[in-house]
């Protein structure tokens, strides 16, 4: 990412230097100006109070600079013996502009200039405060790692590095945002994914003209195809292991610097419905446990309007008991069947939202208001029905199951409700023909989105509507690219 | 530009769908028995779920004297859980087919002939009919028919069916024809009927020998009626394949197996003369098996009745 | 182009057959079901020409169409009218299954509006679409036959068939095939396994057909005589559970695959319209429209379009095809001719 002060050069008179880079940073406090003499020259070490490890500073950079005595050095031979002798650090960039200093300023870099110099010498000793690596707080799971990604990128590659020794496992660091100049990470296997699918994601994030990226949500429009789809055709994930197995079967990973999430692609749908526990369960449970998923799917997204579409036009449907039992409890209800369901639903988002974004301490209160009195006195007072309230719920805890797909379900639900309440199933159907045919019309990068199901790929069943036992896997070798459909 | 017109049709779609229009679960009274009589006009009296009232309209036709019903009460009727219909023999044809047109009642729907009085007979005794068709075909004694099956028999080429009747306030069988009753079964022929219908299944039959008068129960059976030429003639054989065992302790009685064996045909027997040589009636679909093995030319019903050499196999396996 | 798969143009010309056995009023006896099996013989055969023409990889029919311009119009019409049959079908149907909609028309105008909108999202997510929605076909036969097992007698199926009645089926069932031209347009996109897609194709059609027809003669008996349509009341007979109607459900199936048929001929429509007018815009809309219109005047004059459309799946499905391959017979016997001659001569 370039910026109009990659065009400015460092000025070689330190005076004059230091004077542009305090114009240009505005005379900002946390940068820090220490002038001193070494062998002779006079130098400049520059550094972001904060982002640095003073212990690295001291110890590693400033002792072994204060000792060193050269004879008759130039600037620029001081800053060559000071890179290629002294190895104060392991990533030592150079910076011949503006533009880079500053990132290498505001990434926790060490900066030396050097009075004649018309180059810099950066380095690397970050010590910032971080969070440590702890389990992902949004993808539990009970048989995998605890681990996940934190705010920093490194952090992040090495959590995949660690998984993935392979040399052919590369991780290609790019800058974005003019303001922001947040580190970007392009990770892949380079034996699995063909250099063009890599050039067009580079070119997409090239393409970005946003002056700041600070989250997931910032990259991902640019990665998604134009077309407005209904479900996301991007992967996100907060797992090392779960990127992990995506990389392997020939997927791009992009970690941002920042956000603890990190986004592949392609995103298949049948993504949402596995887990990495499945793979530590034996493959008949894993079984079950997927096609449960499925059926929580269509439980999740189904369900209200399949009972307002019933109650309102296709009574016949269900037996006498029931629709004694579902009579009786909407008898006394104020509100038509359609809007009361609309409300319960609406009133559980709202709830959730709560849930998500309260503070901790009113926590309790909140759940107390909510279950209990809301959900309670509401149906002790007539205005909600126990059926519907039970349908609500199970299809709110069916959406739970698959988190990657809350966002669109909670949206679509509604609809189906009101699609059902006007036309019953066939206003259903027609809604449902509308979601599928969108669905089949989403695809990223030439990856179908409903692949393996259509275009249907019989090798990829054994993961998708089965769980396949490993020691037939090992057989298999399967990679995304197989779904991929030449334009 | 297109997806806001497309919405605007849709939305405009939705003011003129008069959907608003559209009664849901709580303004519905579920319909659970009817009882027609047709004279001049059809007179009907009906129950519905959850509730002991009786409803009672008339008008020319079943659905205009439902409508008559619906214009006293708060709800609209709904007939999709309909479980009896009991009517009068005059016009049971038209009113099966109006109420199977457009699926507005289950096709398993009992029918249930009333030769008198049908509307007074579901205001006086109606509420738990369905229970007790089903109780009465579990025990062997009528053969339970639904509105599809009745139908379609009454759409053969003879025009007659069999339905339960309630006569003298027990239920047997009757055979009808669109418009009229043609008779009515004995308690035997009747449970003649349901042998050869097959199914009877955990059923105790009363049996006779060596002056004791034991039960033999019977767990399952299953019937098959086949056909077959001989000469000009037409041999029609019914077997009936029995799971059961004796109540006596002697199980392994022959005599029992054997009793059991003429009983059976002796009822079987008795219905195939009253409803195929008396009544000109085929119940058991004995014209269709005839037609699928093309063993005869003959289209009319009533010229093959003289052909048919009836035979009973009874096997009883213990 | 895109280019799609054999085993993606198996499930939609299957979906579409599918939807046009829902809507048969007359698979009620041997003849029919003879006629069938004759009829697709027939059009096995009649298929023939086209799958010879596809054999030559360089065969393009956008460049090579007979009579050009005019050729594609041809193709135009029919798939509007084709999509007005649809429009039909749910007319037909909403008259006499419940569907819990004021009137047919606002129905139709719904339908109408979303296959604008799934016509729009390309052909790519139409042939997709057709392949989950051939699993659902899938999954609902299987309910009816499960349902339909205990209920259904043998008996009910008399095996009576005549020669005339035979032949008359065969026609009628001829004149249903649409999708037999639609064959003919979609082979351009399907750069392999045209031939097993087709042959699978026409396997799946008679087996599906005759299974169908099977269930609604051996369930409905002499009902079927007097049913609109066979298939919704045999799916009413044919509950699983006595308890429960579900009949109900095949609304669905209905209602999804009226939505894939009419997208279909709009897709078809506005990807010809696209070669003849370019500039022309909202062509699915007009497409559409044209459709519910013409479906309107079939509807209010009561017309029966099943000797029109005969004569142009013949003339479009098999008369075009054989001209055309013909033709291109005769340019290459020309061509070898010249340059053999040419070769003699230097």
């Amino acid at each position: 990412m370039k910026t109009h002060l990659h065009t400015v050069p460092i000025i070689p008179e330190l005076e004059k230097n230091i004077s542009k880079i305090k114009e240009i940073s505005g005379g900002t406090s946390e940068l820090l100006f220490n002038e001193v003499n070494i062998s002779g020259i006079h130098c400049c070490l520059m550094c972001c109070e904060g982002l640095v490890s003073t212990a690295v500073l001291t110890q590693l950079v400033i002792k072994p600079l204060m000792e060193l005595e050269l004879d008759s050095v130039s600037p620029k031979g001081l800053l060559e013996h000071v890179n290629s002798n002294m190895m104060l650090s392991i990533d030592r960039p150079i910076a011949d502009n503006y533009g880079d200093m500053f990132r290498l300023l505001n990434s926790g870099f060490i900066v030396l200039a050097v009075d004649g110099a018309d180059y810099i010498l950066a380095f690397g000793a970050q010590g910032h405060e971080r969070r440590g690596i702890t389990e992902p707080s949004g993808e539990n799971n009970l048989t995998g790692s605890h681990d996940g990604f934190t705010e920093l990128i490194r952090t992040n590659m090495s959590l995949i590095r660690r998984r993935i020794k392979s040399p052919h496992y590369v991780q290609k660091l790019i800058v974005t945002g003019d303001t922001s100049q947040t580190d970007i990470c392009i990770c892949y296997m380079s034996d699995r994914v063909p250099q063009h699918l890599i050039d067009r994601i580079l070119q997409s994030i090239e393409n970005i003209k946003l002056e700041s990226v600070f989250s997931t949500g910032y990259i991902k429009p640019f990665l998604e195809p134009k077309k407005k789809s209904i479900f996301s055709s991007v992967g996100m994930t907060e797992r090392p292991d779960v990127l992990c197995s995506k990389l392997t079967e020939g997927r791009v990973a992009v970690l941002i610097d920042g956000n603890p999430y990190a986004l592949y692609i392609p995103k298949l749908v049948s993504d949402n419905f596995q887990t990495l526990d499945d793979y530590n369960f034996k493959p008949y449970f894993g079984t079950f446990i997927r096609w449960l998923k499925y059926a929580a799917f269509l439980l999740a997204l189904l369900l209200p309007a399949f009972y307002v579409a019933v109650a309102v036009h296709h009574p016949e449907m269900l037996n006498s008991t029931l629709l004694l039992i579902l009579a009786d409890a909407e008898k006394n209800a104020p509100f038509s069947i359609t809007a009361e369901t609309v409300g319960v639903l609406l009133m559980y988002e709202i709830i959730k939202e709560a849930g998500i974004r309260l503070p901790k301490v009113v926590g309790g209160a909140v759940s107390i208001v909510a279950g209990i009195i809301i959900g309670d006195s509401a149906v002790k007072s007539g205005l909600i029905s126990t059926p519907l309230l039970t349908v609500a719920a199970i299809s709110v805890i069916s959406g739970f199951v698959m988190p990657g797909l809350s966002q669109s379900i909670s949206v679509l639900r509604i609809i189906f409700v009101i699609c059902g309440g006007i036309w019953g199933l066939f206003g259903m159907s027609l809604c449902a023909s509308v979601v599928l045919f969108n669905i089949c019309s989403t695809e990223d990068y030439g990856f179908p989105y409903t692949a393996p199901f259509s275009p249907f790929f019989g090798k990829a069943m054994g993961d998708t509507l089965v769980r396949t036992g490993f020691r037939k896997k090992q057989e298999q070798n399967f990679t995304v690219e197989e779904l991929h459909e030449q334009n | 530009m297109k997806t806001k017109k497309i919405i605007a049709v849709l939305l405009l779609s939705v003011t003129l769908s008069g959907c608003s229009g559209s009664s849901d679960v709580r303004n519905k009274a579920f319909i659970k028995e009817i009882g027609v009589d047709y004279g001049e006009t059809q007179e009907i009296s009906l129950r519905t779920f959850g509730s002991d009232e009786v409803i009672k309209g008339n008008g020319k036709t079943l659905l205009s004297a439902v409508g008559d019903c619906e214009n006293t009460q708060s709800k609209n009727l709904f007939s999709g859980h309909l479980e009896v219909f009991a009517s009068s023999p005059a016009n049971i044809g038209n009113n099966l087919l109006t109420l199977l047109s457009n699926n507005r009642i289950s096709p398993s729907c009992y029918v249930l002939c009333v030769p008198e009085n049908a509307v007074s007979f579901i205001d006086k005794e109606g509420g738990k009919l369905a229970e007790l068709i089903r109780s009465s075909g579990r025990n062997g004694i009528i053969l339970p028919r639904t509105i599809s099956g009745v139908l379609n028999d009454l759409l053969e080429s003879d025009r007659k069916a069999s339905v339960p009747v309630q006569k003298d306030g027990r239920l047997t069988m009757a055979v009808i024809s669109p418009n009229e009753l043609i008779g009515t079964l004995s308690e035997d022929e009747s449970k003649g009927l349901c042998w050869l219908h097959g199914n009877v299944k955990d059923v105790y039959l009363p049996i006779e020998y060596d002056g004791n008068t034991t039960d033999f129960y019977i767990r399952k059976s299953n019937t098959k009626i086949t056909a077959e030429r001989s000469g000009d003639k037409i041999n029609i054989t019914v077997e009936i394949k029995i799971n059961g065992n004796s109540d006596d302790s002697n199980k392994n009685s022959a005599k029992a197996v054997e009793e059991v064996s003429k009983t059976i045909s002796a009822l079987c027997s008795k219905t195939i003369a009253k409803t195929v040589t008396v009544m000109k009636a085929d119940l058991f679909g004995i014209e269709r098996t005839i037609k699928s093995a093309r063993l005869t030319n003959e289209t009319e019903w009533e010229k093959i009745i003289p052909l048919l050499n009836f035979s009973y196999n009874i096997k009883i396996a213990q | 182009m895109s280019k799609i798969k054999g085993s993606q143009l198996f499930a939609l010309l299957i979906s579409i057959r599918i939807f046009s056995v829902i809507c048969m009023t007359d698979l009620t006896n041997a003849n029919s079901m003879a006629g069938v099996a004759v009829s697709t013989a027939v059009q096995i055969l009649a298929v023939t020409p086209m799958l010879l023409l596809y054999k030559d990889s360089s065969f393009s029919l956008k460049k090579e169409m007979l009579f050009g311009k005019f050729g594609k119009l041809l193709y135009i019409l029919f798939f509007i009218l084709w999509g007005a049959v649809s429009f039909s079908n749910l007319w037909e149907v909403t008259k006499s299954v419940y569907f819990p909609i004021e009137s047919s028309f606002t129905g139709a105008v719904i339908l109408g509006a979303v296959c604008v909108y799934t016509a729009s999202l390309g052909i790519k997510a139409l042939f997709r679409a057709s392949g989950l929605i051939v699993g659902l076909i899938g999954i609902s036969l299987i309910i009816m036959l499960v349902g339909a097992y205990p209920k259904a007698e043998l008996t009910h199926f008399i095996p009576d068939a005549d020669f005339s009645g035979i032949i008359k089926a065969a026609v009628r069932d001829f004149c249903r095939s649409g999708e037999l031209v639609m064959l003919f347009i979609l082979c351009e996109l399907v750069p392999k396994g045209k031939r097993k897609a087709v042959t699978v194709f026409f396997t799946a059609k008679l087996i599906l057909t005759e299974l169908i027809a099977a269930v609604e003669i051996t369930v409905l008996g002499k009902i079927i005589n007097i049913s609109d349509f066979p298939f919704f009341t045999a799916g009413a007979f044919s509950q699983p559970m006595s308890i429960q109607r579900a009949d109900s459900v095949y609304m669905i199936l209905f209602t999804i695959l009226c939505v894939l048929t009419a997208t279909v001929q709009i897709t078809l429509s506005t990807m010809l319209i696209n070669e003849l007018l370019p500039d022309l815009k909202y062509k699915s809309l007009i497409t559409a429209v044209l459709m519910l219109a013409v479906s309107s005047a079939l509807n209010i004059t009561q017309f029966d379009i099943t000797v029109l459309s005969g004569i142009l799946i013949l003339i479009l499905a098999v008369a075009v095809p054989i001209i055309m391959y013909i033709r291109r017979k005769f340019h290459e016997n020309k061509k070898d001719n010249s340059s053999l001659t040419a070769v003699s001569n230097a």
